[in-house]
Formats: structure tokens, sequence, C-alpha cells
């Protein structure tokens, strides 16, 4: 009978498969996957290769746009307008994610850090581009004229060029920050206020340089319309600022119930100031960093960032592609042209950025070793510089020429410094010796303060319900502290509420983000205990990270189904608290002694026992007693 | 007064006149102010529709179209707005087409066939005949109520409305906490069959512009030729499909694995693998003639079964999200450009075919659930929880509409079904309970038991003072344990409505369990079975805390001594119980966690490479134990 149904049922599926139900198309129109599905797929392979020469990915995107785009003539293939559409989401993006990064009382803390290197990074570096800019690459009205551009626009041009190979790449540095685990360090976080002033200047460069486009109808004088940038980025600040107080926190407690609602709610967020921007003649750059950094100090930040990073990428990924069939479009003897000066200024801004944040570090009283690692992280152009050269050239501002230098020098110095990344700890280590008289007269141990949580030797709980309370009142007796992670904003809001009177640290992340257990260091913790109900595939695989990080942290995971148990066993789990199994073994005494009692007796005690205790538990949980 | 008016108006005058000055800046083209605008509209509306308990999808669909409406579509076409936004029909396309890669590529990638493995039998008698069943039903449909005529408008059409969606199907499980019941398992797993039969036919969809030509009835059955062709096509384009499967699934072992396991020192580098992965395949697929569409729903099966499925999720998930709020943008967009008449004048096919899933699809598990011998009630959760249509479905009729399969009234009448259904059954889910327990009479032909006299008199099973056990899990099996350990081992009667567990204790007759198979949430087993006589009932159906709350009122009522017990995991769910009658609550978290914090203060000081070491180890020879003892029934429990 049972191999009769089978049959049955295996019949009716090759009697679906061959259905004869057919349709043509597929979509209609022309395929934008074929091509782009080839670049991408091309590029992955193309990243992987430079992985290996410790590269960053975004050679391989250039160079697969350069290929595809000149020899297969993608470029043709490709609707533009589609790229534009998805480049122009992810710059959206990155400055809303730039946004995000502004701490604003770690900027406040170490104000006079950021003040003499943050500034001074921009100003030194942007005075010499200026005069390697009129001097070697000869930015002037007359050469101007010589490449039919307005003479009028020499100063703009001679700024702008400056200006690009003045800002360091957000991407980049912040990569390596997280990647070699100086973000926490001094120096991680100076560099990382230095990107958010950098970004500043990037948006505010961009703003005004929409400003100058020839094509722009109408409009009052640039002195006129930076003024109103200003005023209208002021006007937005306050705005932003009320919605913040009023509005953010709770909206976003509301989105943060489920992970869904986090991406829709930030994305509609983010992207609707932007657009809001738009619809009052102001930019959307603007308004996504704004609401960027609104979003900044809310709890759920680390979440939102996870949300919005892939899609930035995105865009960045066809932004660098788009970029690459630009450059395919220049013929092998323009390129040829703008090699020599674009390698000696990229050899230059590598180099000189150095020395340059090591008197920065003299005068701001840094110790030599943060000094040098900041010079040695940031020595490179940025992206926003491309989309500066891109605008400028759009603009007439730059000529082919210029645009190919600036290009070369992004592409130039960030080879450079990306190399130099894989080797700061031997660069330092060659130059100690000389640099030794700058030790010895920081001050920076007054102005960092104390870390609240020290994620070394930890306690990690994840989720919140009776074995999280058992387990944190355990060390609550001890007077000890320990980290919880949950993804429900009620606890966390609880939890924050509470601060000083629990020796719970409640953290809103999702546990079954790999980038979580890095961040909140795992693999140095104490003991990591997953009471998530439901979350066995995260706990297999958080199983399997700590046994190849940390083998001897021990791993307990929570479950209630025999099966799940025998495979977190087999996954390398230390003890798996199966609930179901051990509330069975504890039943099983409170049975045998009251199943001889008379009916009217049987559980009685028990039954009244567990009732006042649970109650006694509501008063002690107050509202987060639904929630456990 | 006046001054303030006055103030006022000046301050409104000068902020309107501040905001329209035109000091743009860089960054941001035209794109941006509506795809923004509709973000954010989608955003609010999402807090309406949650609140509402609905899918958000709806939200993105009403932006899109209210956008579209106000750039004056239908009256003006895409085509004439492309004049004024440049690109807007290539950037549409462009959008569909990647949100639909994106989209298939984490269905392939989240496609657990765990899920059908755990219940195999009960998930294949019921899901194929549910989908035959459905195809059957929508096939007639379409010619009654739409008017089709050609075969490939029929099936695609019967396929959209037959196939149930992955994305509510999920979320109603959740809300009611019963992924893990033998509803939630069917449920599950007869989606999974779904939406593999949804992509299967997708991927024949547009696989092929050829055979188009000879997709209508009268090709099709005027000439053997032809229908020969067609038939050598399709084959071909079987064989095609499964050799993609093959070939992806070999490049899953052979070289998917150790890549990936490079790939994770950098979540960037992983990123763009994933990314070029999935859309790479997509594009090979496209280039040698299989459906995109279907590669990368293959793509996605062939990393989800690598250990670090975890890490891509991450990576793509939020890019599929967004893909998928660009799809449905775009779809409310698309329906725009369609006449209102195709709607208006459909309402005569709209509402019939609405009724047909949202209200006659539940009773197609009671054939199916007839043929597998499951209980009504697990039959009607099971139906009102599959009763609506699919996104996929969505994907299915637009790409059936832009092939010309679908002319725009058909695509009218699907759209408007399937998103007619997504509202009716979310709000169906939300009183699913209340629903069962005006309508089981419907259900009822399904609880065949069997009588307390054929128990007592053929099963030699005495109903007075005996240990009743309502549902099977842990807590079941120790109580059962524990009167089998006794000198005089006592007979405990079991009443479960899983089939699996029951034929387990049937089959074993050296236990001391009598197995009953009935529902043992319903007032009239109680009643049958003597519940009021027993010596103690223990009830262990765990996640339905209204029947718990029902059978403490029934005790209450027919034997106020006789001690009930219930199991539940919640602190709340306890509360409520004890007040409702229950003599002990089994919380089993609470004593669980007590029990766990003696094995945590023993094991803790200890050095971290030797705690909890031999606990562990003692567990998991205990488990082991348990597994031998329990057999096939043992992953159910």
């Amino acid at each position: 009978m049972k191999l009769n149904l089978r049959n049955g049922v295996f019949t009716l599926i090759l009697s679906l498969l061959s259905l004869p139900a057919y349709a043509g198309g597929g979509g209609g129109g022309s395929s934008l996957i074929e091509p782009l599905g080839a670049m991408l797929l091309a590029a992955a392979v193309v990243a992987i290769i430079l992985s290996y020469a410790k590269q960053a990915s975004l050679f391989a995107f250039i160079i697969i746009g350069v290929i595809f785009g000149g020899v297969f003539n993608f470029r043709e293939i490709i609707n533009g307008d589609v790229m534009t559409a998805f480049v122009d989401i992810g710059i959206t993006l990155l400055l809303f994610m730039a946004g995000m990064e502004v701490d604003i009382p770690g900027l406040i803390k170490r104000w006079k850090l950021l003040l003499i290197n943050g500034f001074g990074q921009i100003i030194g570096l942007f005075v010499i581009s200026i005069g390697l800019g009129a001097a070697y690459v000869g930015i002037d009205a007359s050469y101007m004229e010589a490449v039919g551009l307005p003479a009028a626009n020499s100063t703009a041009a001679l700024i702008y060029f400056a200006l690009c190979l003045t800002l360091s790449s957000t991407i980049l540095v912040i990569g390596t920050l997280k990647s070699t685990g100086q973000i926490a360090q001094e120096h991680g976080q100076v560099a990382l206020g230095l990107m958010v002033l950098q970004d500043i200047v990037a948006v505010v460069a961009l703003a005004i340089l929409g400003s100058l486009n020839p094509d722009k109808v109408g409009g009052a004088s640039l002195g006129v319309e930076v003024g109103l940038i200003f005023a209208k980025m002021f006007g937005l600040a306050i705005v932003l600022y009320f919605v913040t107080k009023h509005l953010l926190n709770p909206l976003f407690k509301f989105f943060a119930q489920s992970e869904e609602l986090l991406f829709i709610g930030t994305l509609g967020y983010g992207m609707g100031v932007a657009a809001l921007c738009e619809v009052i003649h102001f930019s959307s750059g603007i308004g996504a960093f704004f609401a960027g950094a609104t979003l900044a100090a809310l709890p759920y930040r680390h979440e939102i960032e996870d949300k919005v990073e892939p899609l930035k990428a995105f865009g960045v990924i066809l932004f660098f592609m788009g970029l690459g069939f630009d450059i395919s479009e220049f013929k092998l003897e323009q390129m040829l042209g703008g090699l020599t000066e674009g390698f000696i200024l990229a050899v230059l801004v590598v180099i000189l950025t150095i020395p340059l944040m090591l008197i920065l570090g003299f005068l701001s009283r840094l110790n030599a070793k943060p000094a040098f690692l900041m010079g040695a992280i940031i020595n490179q152009s940025s992206e926003f510089s491309l989309m500066l050269a891109v605008l400028c050239l759009q603009y007439k501002i730059f000529d082919p020429h210029i645009f190919i230098v600036v290009t070369l020098v992004v592409l130039i110095s960030f080879f450079f410094s990306a190399l130099g990344h894989q080797f700061l700890d031997q660069l330092y280590g060659a130059l100690a010796k000389v640099l030794s008289f700058m030790d010895g007269r920081s001050t920076a141990a007054a102005e960092s303060g104390e870390e609240e949580f020290a994620m070394e030797g930890h306690v990690v709980i994840m989720e919140y319900n009776e074995l999280a309370i058992e387990i944190a009142d355990f060390y609550a007796e001890r007077g000890q502290n320990v980290l919880l992670l949950d993804l429900d904003p009620r606890i966390i809001d609880y939890f924050e509420k509470q601060h000083g009177h629990s020796n719970i640290h409640a953290h809103y992340s999702n546990m079954a983000d790999p980038d979580v257990w890095e961040d909140l260091a795992f693999d140095k913790a104490k003991i990591v205990i997953s009471c998530m109900d439901g979350g066995q595939e995260a706990e297999l695989a958080i199983t399997r990270w700590l046994k190849i990080t940390a083998p001897d942290v021990p791993f307990l995971a929570a479950t209630s189904s025999h099966e799940e148990t025998l495979e977190l066993y087999a996954a390398g789990a230390r003890y798996v608290i199966q609930t179901e199994y051990l509330a069975a073994k504890a039943f099983r005494n409170i049975f045998e002694a009251e199943e001889t009692k008379p009916p009217k007796e049987a559980f009685r005690e028990v039954g009244e026992s567990h009732l006042s205790e649970t109650q006694k538990l509501q008063v002690g949980l107050g509202e987060a007693f639904a929630n456990a | 007064m006046s001054k303030s008016i006055f103030f006022r108006f000046s301050a409104a005058l000068a902020v309107g006149l501040f905001v329209a000055l035109p000091a743009y800046a860089g960054g941001g083209g035209w794109f941006i102010k509506p795809l923004g605008l509709m973000l954010g509209g989608a955003m609010l509306l999402t807090i309406l529709l949650t609140k509402l308990k609905q899918t958000n999808i709806l939200a993105f669909v009403i932006m899109g179209y209210i956008m579209a409406s106000v750039a004056g579509l239908p009256e003006t076409t895409i085509e004439q707005l492309n004049d004024h936004y440049s690109g807007i029909r290539a950037i549409l396309d462009g959008f569909q087409q990647i949100g639909i890669v994106l989209i298939l590529f984490m269905a392939g990638l989240q496609f657990n066939l765990i899920d059908i493995t755990k219940r195999i039998n009960l998930i294949l008698v019921n899901g194929v005949g549910y989908m035959g069943l459905g195809l059957l039903l929508f096939f007639w449909a379409a010619i009654t109520f739409a008017g089709t005529t050609g075969f490939s408008e029929s099936i695609y059409f019967a396929l959209c409305l037959a196939v149930p969606s992955s994305i509510m199907v999920a979320a109603a499980l959740k809300n009611s906490e019963t992924e893990e019941t033998l509803q939630g398992q069917i449920s599950t797993g007869i989606t999974v069959i779904s939406t593999l039969a949804a992509i299967v036919l997708l991927a024949k969809l547009s696989a092929t512009g050829a055979v188009g030509k000879i997709s209508d009835t009268t090709a099709l059955f005027s000439s053997a030729e032809t229908f020969k062709s067609t038939m050598v096509f399709n084959l071909w384009l079987t064989e095609e499909l499964i050799l993609l499967v093959v070939v992806l699934m070999i490049l899953s072992k052979v070289v998917l694995d150790p890549v990936v396991r490079y790939l994770l020192r950098s979540s960037e580098l992983l990123f763009v693998s994933a990314l070029g992965y999935c859309m790479g395949i997509a594009a090979i697929c496209g280039y040698i003639g299989i459906s995109p569409e279907a590669g990368a729903f293959f793509a996605g099966i062939s990393v989800g079964n690598l250990p670090y499925r975890l890490d891509i999720e991450d990576k793509v998930g939020p890019l599929k999200s967004f893909g998928g709020a660009l799809f449905f943008l775009t779809l409310g967009v698309e329906i725009a450009t369609i006449q209102v008449t195709n709607f208006s004048s459909n309402i005569g096919a709209i509402v019939p075919i609405l009724i047909l899933v949202v209200l006659i699809k539940p009773l197609f598990l009671i054939i199916t659930g007839f043929a597998s011998d499951l209980k009504g009630r697990t039959a009607f959760l099971i139906g009102t929880t599959l009763n609506q249509s699919s996104e996929i479905s969505i994907i299915v009729a637009l790409l059936a509409w832009k092939s010309q399969v679908f002319s725009d009234s058909l695509f009218a009448i699907v759209i408007a079904v399937i998103l007619l259904s997504f509202f009716f059954s979310a709000i169906g889910h939300v009183i699913q309970p209340g629903l069962y327990n005006s309508f089981k009479w419907i259900v009822g032909i399904l609880n065949r038991n069997i009588s307390a006299q054929d128990l007592e008199t053929k099963r030699h099973v005495i109903l007075k003072d005996h240990v009743v056990l309502l549902g099977f899990n842990e807590i079941a099996q120790e109580i059962g344990e524990f009167y089998e350990d006794q000198l005089t081992p006592e007979r405990v009667l079991l009443i479960d409505s899983d089939p699996e567990i029951i034929k387990h204790f049937e089959e074993r007759k050296d236990s001391n369990v009598d197995p009953v198979y009935a529902d043992p949430t319903d007032p009239a087993v109680w009643k049958e079975y003597k519940l009021c006589e027993a010596k103690v009932v223990v009830s262990c159906t765990g996640s339905d805390l209204d029947a718990d709350l029902a059978l403490a009122a029934y005790i209450k009522q027919a034997a106020p001594s006789l001690p009930v017990l219930a199991v539940t995991t919640a602190h709340e769910d306890s509360l409520k119980l004890y007040e409702s009658g229950i003599r002990y609550v089994v919380q089993t978290d609470h004593l669980a966690s007590k029990t766990f914090r003696g094995v945590f203060a023993e094991e803790i000081d200890k050095p971290a490479t030797e705690s909890f070491q031999e606990k562990g180890s003692n567990h998991w020879k205990d488990t082991r134990a348990i597994r031998d003892g329990l057999g096939e029934i043992f992953k159910l429990v």
C-alpha cells in the first residue's frame, strides 16, 4: 500500500514535469541579468584571485568594468539608466552609513585630538595638493583655455583637484580598522572621527559642486547658494534633532520587533529623508547623511548597519564597474599621458600623509605608534574623489586629462596603501627607534575614559528567558555582570531602564549573524550560553565557529528536541540544555511524590507553591514578565 | 492673537520660500525622489499593516500604484513618461529582473528539504494531492470564470492560484507557535513541494520563446507532429533542469565548500562572491537557454546545503529584501498601467475565484486528510493556513503577462485575487482557533475514532481510574516510564492525533501505553474516553493553551477532585492555567532552569577545558539511549 501510494505520488510529479505548458519570453525586453550576472561572476573570481595578493576587491570591479566595457562592449548592452539608478541608491546609502558612523559623545570626548589631527590632515594635505596641482600638473587659467574649458573654472578645478587628493577612502580605512581589530583602539577611534570629518567635507564639496553644474538653469550666485546650502543643512539638523528626540526612538523600537520591519523602517527612513530633501530642493546626499547620524545613537545601530551594508556595497560595486566602463572609453594614449603624473602624485599621497600625521600627532601629544598607524592607514585617495572627478568631468571643471590623473592617483594610491596595510607592524618596527622621541607625552588615557563592558572573559547569554534569568541570577549572587543578547526591543528597553540596578548588560543583536559573534568577542568569552528557542541553525553555526576560533570556550546551547540535541553534540557543543529532558527528570521526582496521595490532595501543595513563585516573579520582572 | 497669526504666516512663508530655493547639491539622481517617497510611504503603511496583521508586501504594491497614478498612469503610458523621466522603462524592467533573481536565490537558499523528510509520507500525499486538486479546480475556474481558452494560460492561471505563500505560512505558524506541531510540519512541507512545482513551471515559462508559438489549444491538439515536438522539447527541458541540479549539487560538494570556507575570512569578499555566484549562475542559465530564475533558485539550494548558509544569508539577505521591495513597488506601477476597467469589469470573475482560493482550497485537506488518515482539527488548521496564493505566483503571473500568455484582463484577475487572498487569509490566520470552533463540524468526517466500548471490549483497556496522557512528549514519556517501572506495571492511556506516534505504540506490544488515535483537544473525546473517571489527567499538548483551559473547565465541572496537570513553557500561561483550575502546571522551562542551575553551579568553576565535559557526555549517552528506545518517532518528540 505504501509502495503504491509513493508510486502514485511520483507518477503525479512526473506528469507535472511533462505537462506541455509553455510560453515564450521570460520577462520580455532586453535582459539585464545575463550581462550583469556575467560581470559579477567574473568580478567575484578576480576578487578572489586579488585577495591572495592582499588587494582590495574594488580593483576587480574596475578591471572587469574596463574589460567587459571595452572588449565585450557591455557598456552598450547594459542600460546606463539602470546602472545609474543603482549607483544613485548606493551613493545615498553610502552617505547614510557614513552618517551612522558619527559618534557624537565620542567626538566630544576626543575633540582636541580630532581638531588637531582631523583639520590638520585636511588642511595640510589640501595645501600640499594645491601646490602640486598648480606647480606640477599646471592647472591654471591658461591650461583650462588650452583644453577648451572656461578659464573661470580654473580655481574650482584646482580646489577640486586638491580635494580629490586630500580625501581618504572610508571603505578602505574602516575595512582595515575592522579587519585588524584596531577600530576600538585609540588611533582607530581618532581615525574614525577623522573619516567622519572628511565625509562631511566630501558631502559639502559634492553639494557645492552641484551648484557649478553648467546645465543648471537660473539660481543665485555661488556665495548665496553655498550660504543656502549651509542654512538648509542647519535647518535640516534642527528638524532632525526634534525628530530624534520625540519620534525616532519609539518608531524604531516598533520596527525592531522583527528584522524585516527593521529593514523596511531603515530603508524607508533613510531614503525617505533623502527624497524629502529633494522635494525641498536640497541635497538628498546630505539628507541621507543626517538621517544616518540621527540613528547612530539608537541601540539597534549595529543591526541597521548590517541591513544597509549589502545595499550600499551593491551600489558601490556598480559604481566601480561603471568607472571601469568610463575608463574603457578613454584611448590608450590618453591613459598613458596621465600615467606618469598619476603615479608620482599617488606615491606622494601615500608617502607624505605619514610624516604629516606624525607631525600632527606630535602636536596633539599622541604617541609615535598611533600617529604612525593613523598616517599609514589613511594614506590613499577616496572613492569620493572618484565621484567628485566624474562630476567635475561632467560639469566641465576637469578635462579628460585631469580626470585620468585623478583616477590613476586613486587607483595607484589604493594599491600601495592596501599593500602597506598588510605590513603595518613591520613598517613601524623599522621606524620605531627614530620616532621614540614622541612617546611618553600622551594624555589620551585621561581622555579615553572607561569602556562600559569588558569584552574579555565575559559571560555571554543569548536570548532572555527562564534559563537566562537563572544564569544571570547565579552571577548576580557573585557580583558579576553578564552580556545579554536579544532581538526583542522591549527586553533591551527594560534593561536599559534598569541600568545600574541589574547585572545584565543587554545588547540588541541578531544572534544568527556571524559578525555579531566576532564583534562581541565570543572567542574571548568565559562561557557562551545560548538560551534561544528555535535557534538550532545559529547554534550549530556558533558551535562550528567556536570550534575553529576558540575551542576552549565552553558553548552551551538550549533546545527542546532530542534530535536537535544529538545534532548539537555532533557539531561540538559542550553541553546541551535540553529543557524538556531536564524538566521531565525534575518532574518525575514531583510525580513520584504526589502520585500516591489521595486525588483531592495530589499535586495541590506543589501547585500552590509554583503559583506563588510565579506570581513573585511576575511582580519582580514587571513588564518583562510577559516577554520572558 | 493677530500678532501670533502674523508671525506664524511669516514663518510659514519664509520656510516655504527657503525650502523652495534651488540650492542643489550633488549626489542623488532624479530617481531618488520617487523611490525615496515610495519607500518612506511604504514604511508608514507597514506600521498600519503590521497592526492589522497583514503582510508587508501590500505596502510596497500600494505605494507603487499610488506613485504611478500620481505620475499619470494609465492615461499616460510608461513610454510617454520616459521622455520626462529618463530611462524609467529600463529601470522598472531592471529592478524587476534583479528583484526576481534575488528573491528566488534566497528562496533556494532557505529551501530546506529536511522540512519534508520528517513527515515524508504525510507531506507527499497531502502536498501532491493539494497541488493536484488545486490545479484541476483552478484550471476549471480559469475557463469558467476568467474565460481562458488556451491550455497555457489556463494552466499558469491555475498554478498562480494553487501555490500557497511560504512567507504567509511561515508567519502564521510563527505567530501561533505551531511550527513544530504536526500541522505546522505538514503545512511547511506542502509549501515546499508547491514552491518547487511552481519553480519548475516557471522555468518552463521563461525557457524559450519558440515553443510559445505552439502552446495554444488548437496547435496542441490539431497536429500530432506538433504535439510530438512539444513533448520532445518538454523532455529536453526537464533533462536540462535535472542536469542543472546535478551540476550545481556536484559544484556544491566539490568546489563551493572549500571556496566559501576561504571566503569567510573577509565579509566583503563573501558578499561579492555570493552575489557573483547568484547572478552568474542565473546569467549562465540565460545564455544556455535555461530559465535564469530557475538557475538562481537552484544556485540558492546549492549554497543552502553548505554549513556556511547563515554567513551567506546574512550578506545577501538584505539585498533580497531590497530586491523584493523594488519588485513589489514596480509591480504596483505595472498594475497602474492596466486600465481600471480590467478590474471593474471582471469583478464577476475575481469574487468567485477569490472564494475558491480562500474558502474552498482548505476543503482539499478534507480529501487528502481522509486519504492520509489525518484528524479533522489537523486538516482544518492546515487548510486554513494554506488558503492564499503565493508571492512566487506574482512572479509567474508577471512573467506570463509580459510573455503575452496572460492578457491585461487575465493578469488583472490573477493579481487582484492573489493580493486579496493575502488580505483575507491573514485575517483568517488571526482568528483561526475561533474559526475551528465554529466550523469543526465540516471536518467531523475525519474524526473516525475508536469507540470507548470497542476500546474496552476489543483492546481490553479499562476506562476507570485510568491514567490519561493527552499528547506525547518527554513529560508523557517520563510518566509512561514511571508506571512501567512499578512493581506491577500500570497501563497508561495515550490520546494523540499524530498518526506516526500512535502507530509506534500500536506496534510496540511490550509497552504499557494504550494508544488511541483521536484529537486530545476535542471535548467529545474527553467524554468518550471517560476522563472524569480517570485517576490523573496530564495534558501534554503544550502549545494549545485554549484547549487546556477548556479541559480545566470541563474537569472542574465533571470531576472537581480529579487532579489535572498541564504542560506549558510560559510563565504567563502558567498563571492562566492555575486560575482555570489546573492542579499543577508542569512549566518545563521553569523546571529545566532550576535543574540546570544546579548543573551550572557544579561545573562553571572547573577549568574551561573540563567544564561541562562529563555532564555533556552523559547527556549525549542518555539521548542516544532514548533514540534507540523510541525508534522512528524520536525525531518527532
